[in-house]
């Protein structure tokens, strides 16, 4: 039986690869930075859903962490003549004026960096619950934000960076994710795993078995961080600028807006989630745009977007609590037991 | 009473909440192997006792002690490693959990590897992996669970959920098992099944019981000793025989007539 699944694994990871080596080649750069963008925020999704699906923890920091991880990127890989034409108010800092650094550690680098303040963060904020917990993780993220506005020899601040290189493409973008799916699977399947998942449950009992609460979270907490630092990583290396306003809350609400819908504590379901809100992104924009239907014209309302996915946001939460997939897993066993049960009545075995 | 067998031993504790005494002067000892009854009209402080004992609360004054060792307001996950496991009286289950995750998580505290040997499945995680696997699936045979190890801990039946509870606190190893209100709630047919189930993981585990109980039918069938608490004051102390004829124990169940008195 799990001879099979890897074996199953394995050939849809071969397909994901000719998908995406025909994507590559044919798709034009608009569809190719859409579906860049489904992937990183495949990543993201999952982080939040980490701290606040599986382990219960309402956090709402995303964006500040996402800010770290794109700004330690693109300060890590831009050459130092861009860098230079970048800081014309003020130099940059002596270390990072002549530091480029391939993609991969810059990005690994960007994590941990983001991994760093994630715990900093946490020893103080978790010590908070429920509603508090959001308000100060919260807060903590728009600090990042002003700080990052303010430190004109790290950030370069409110003009932010531009001309970063366009490092990230499709490839990186769905293999961080695919490593990212499997990395946090299998912390999710593992004992680590079953102690985060108690603590949403009851943290009262989880404790009196033994459970060091405090410890189980910031390590959430963190891992959580360091995920969304790649993520930040690849957004800003794929945007080719960046600058401490696009890191506001309205980041951290799509990405709630992902896992609610997905599901809390569903690794599918963030995945789904991630890609219909993306996709639906893109294809509601007109509703931003001037509309004519026939008998009236609409002046463009941007953010009329936004209006749908509020709304939608709302319905999943009054009528659909657990969203697409709720607690439940994507597994081989049970496609195969779905369309193995009515053959087998007929008594073939295979 | 010899140093040797005491495992628990409560000395003159005191719980304050605000200008609220919910327990004071109150003594305990616990040998190994007995069975202790802690009883009381509602609001006695018996739950604040198993709160002080487990470290959920701290107490105000005096000092605990289990094995030798000061245990007086640590951390309740500490406490649990030392050797005392709890149940709840209104059951906390992890109930969108399996019943088989519900064992392997108490099998959480010993783990030896870190987070990354158990993400990156490494030798040593994977043996330990195993064996709480092993070591769970056991315990879940013992007590009857093994063939509902797939369900929802919130789906099965009341008795169903005490008794995996109480399994949930054994897969931590514990030396003494407090269990709060075992029979809650249960028919006659369920707390006699109890009864003999406590009885059993006693014998098989090497277990001393310390539980609070309203049902005077499991308390006198099977516990060694009772302590009687009224108002947070302990009013009576003793074997089954005597607590049933004692004078005061009595008067805190069953009231006192002002003009008989």
């Amino acid at each position: 039986m799990k001879k099979r699944n890897i074996i199953l694994t394995i050939i849809s990871m071969l397909i994901l690869i000719v998908v995406l080596f025909f994507i590559d080649k044919n798709l034009d750069s608009y569809n190719t930075r859409i579906l860049n963008l489904c992937a990183i925020y495949v990543i993201l999704a999952l982080s939040m859903n980490l701290v606040n699906g599986f382990t219960g923890l309402f956090s709402l920091g995303h964006a500040g962490f996402m800010a770290v991880g794109a700004y330690t990127t693109a300060l890590l890989t831009m050459s130092p003549d861009m860098k230079a034409q970048n800081f014309f108010l003020a130099p940059i800092i002596k270390p990072l004026a002549n530091l480029t650094l391939p993609f991969f550690p810059a990005l690994i680098i960007a994590g941990l960096v983001s991994a760093f303040v994630g715990y900093l963060i946490a020893t103080p904020v978790l010590r908070l619950k429920g509603d508090y917990l959001a308000i100060a993780t919260l807060g903590f993220s728009e600090i990042i934000r002003v700080v990052f506005t303010n430190t004109q020899t790290l950030t370069n601040g409110a003009l932010g960076l531009k001309g970063i290189p366009d490092t990230t493409n499709i490839w990186w973008t769905f293999g961080m994710a695919a490593v990212t799916v499997i990395i946090i699977t299998s912390l999710i399947n593992s004992s680590y795993g079953r102690a985060l998942k108690a603590i949403r449950e009851d943290e009262i009992a989880a404790e009196s078995m033994g459970i060091n609460l405090f410890k189980h979270k910031v390590l959430a907490f963190t891992i959580g961080a360091f995920f969304a630092g790649i993520g930040g990583g690849l957004l800003g290396n794929l945007l080719g600028t960046i600058d401490p306003l696009m890191f506001r809350f309205i980041l951290t609400f799509n990405i709630l807006l992902i896992i609610v819908l997905g599901g809390m504590g569903s690794i599918t379901g963030s995945i789904i989630a991630a890609f219909i809100v993306t996709i639906a992104g893109e294809a509601l924009r007109f509703l931003d745009e001037t509309m004519n239907l026939g008998f009236i014209t609409i002046q463009g309302i941007p953010g009329l977007r936004m209006v749908v996915f509020s709304a939608l946001l709302m319905l999943v939460v009054i009528f659909f609590r657990h969203g697409l997939m709720g607690t439940k897993e994507f597994s081989f066993d049970k496609i195969i037991n779905k369309f193995s049960r009515k053959p087998s009545e007929k008594g073939g075995d295979q | 009473m010899s140093e040797v067998n005491t495992l628990l031993k409560i000395e003159d504790v005191k719980m304050q909440f605000g200008g609220v005494t919910a327990v004071k002067d109150f003594n305990l000892t616990l040998n190994k192997g007995e069975i202790v009854a802690l009883i009381g009209p509602n609001g006695a402080g018996k739950t604040t006792v198993f709160n002080m004992v487990t470290g959920v609360y701290k107490p105000t004054e005096g000092k605990i002690n289990f094995n030798n060792r000061d245990i007086t307001g640590m951390r309740p996950d500490l406490i649990t490693k030392t050797g005392i496991a709890r149940t709840f009286q209104n059951i906390r289950l992890f109930k969108d959990l399996s019943v088989l995750d519900n064992v392997l998580i108490a099998n959480h505290l010993n783990i030896k590897s870190n987070f990354m040997e158990a993400i990156l499945r490494l030798p040593r995680y994977k043996r330990e992996e195993n064996e709480m696997m092993e070591k769970s699936l056991d315990l879940l045979k013992k007590v009857g669970l093994l063939d509902l190890k797939d369900d929802k801990a919130h789906s099965l039946p009341y008795g169903k959920q005490r008794r995996l509870e109480i399994a949930r606190a054994m897969a931590t190893n514990p030396e003494v098992l407090l269990l709060d209100e075992p029979a809650a709630g249960m028919n006659p047919r369920e707390t006699e099944d109890l009864t003999d189930f406590i009885k059993q993981i006693r014998e098989e585990f090497d277990l001393t019981i310390f539980m609070i109980e309203h049902h005077m039918q499991v308390v006198m069938g099977i516990s060694h000793r009772i302590y009687v608490l009224d108002y947070g004051v302990t009013i009576a102390e003793g074997n089954p025989y005597d607590i049933q004829n004692n004078e005061r124990v009595i008067q805190a169940y069953l009231g006192v007539n002002e003009d008989d008195a």
